[in-house]
């Protein structure tokens, strides 16, 4: 992933395991963890940090 | 006399070389309260959360908890927080210095993503320990505090270090 403030090459340090919310999170469960896996990622250049959803393209809004 | 207190450490805090701080006043922040998590996050509390390397909580305690207003504000972001240093200044009129508010906010702050460290700041009957400008009274707290932050900027500078450079599921 690239860092949307500087264009550094971010690094993906955690997968965090979050829970559904509302019944279109709950349809994209993780099978086995009862939640979904957040894909978080930092900038070794300017320290920001952005995070993506499991099977989602996008990106969540900061 | 929380404020007191959250002034105190942000000033000890600004005096670290190469140490950016911010004072962060959850009363003050717009975030809606007919809802909950990061669908009322306020836009410039995330920013400044995602530039943090750490954070210090200072938290009174009220029936031995903590006041719901700071949970309401913590819950309104994640990826922010995951891997960064926490550590907490508790806060209370009576003899314990906040030491219950400190115990129920661990699970919380883990389950954010937060690590904690082994250092709390405990201030023990706040109304005799400042007084109405704020000025501390007791400067034997100060030691303590200082120790507190070393761990904290320990922690923050190597979980920088980690969240940059070591990648989950490659490492050892």
């Amino acid at each position: 992933m690239t860092c949307p403030k500087c264009g550094g090459q971010m690094n993906h340090q955690a997968d965090k395991l979050v829970y559904p919310l509302t019944a279109t999170e709950a349809e994209s469960t993780t099978p086995g963890l009862d939640g979904v896996i957040e894909t978080v990622f930092a900038c070794p250049s300017c320290g920001w940090v952005d995070a993506r959803r499991e099977g989602s393209p996008q990106l969540r809004a900061g | 006399m929380s404020e007191h207190a959250a002034r105190l450490v942000h000033a000890r805090i600004a005096e670290r070389p190469g140490v950016r701080t911010e004072l962060v006043d959850v009363a003050t922040l717009p975030i809606p309260v007919d809802d909950a998590g990061e669908s009322v996050k306020d836009p410039g509390f995330s920013e400044t959360m995602s530039w943090a390397d750490a954070l210090v909580l200072v938290a009174p305690e009220y029936n031995h908890g903590y006041p719901g207003l700071l949970k309401h504000v913590l819950d309104t972001n994640l990826k922010e927080y995951i891997h960064k240093a926490v550590g907490i200044v508790g806060v209370s009129a009576g003899v314990f210095g906040g030491a219950r508010v400190i115990q129920n906010l661990l699970p919380v702050l883990r389950e954010l993503g937060l690590v904690t460290i082994f250092w709390d700041v405990n201030f023990t009957s706040v109304h005799s320990r400042f007084d109405e400008e704020g000025t501390l009274l007791d400067e034997s707290f100060l030691p303590r505090i200082d120790k507190f932050l070393d761990e904290l900027l320990w922690m923050a500078e190597t979980l920088r270090y980690g969240r940059s450079y070591v990648t989950i599921g490659g490492a050892g």
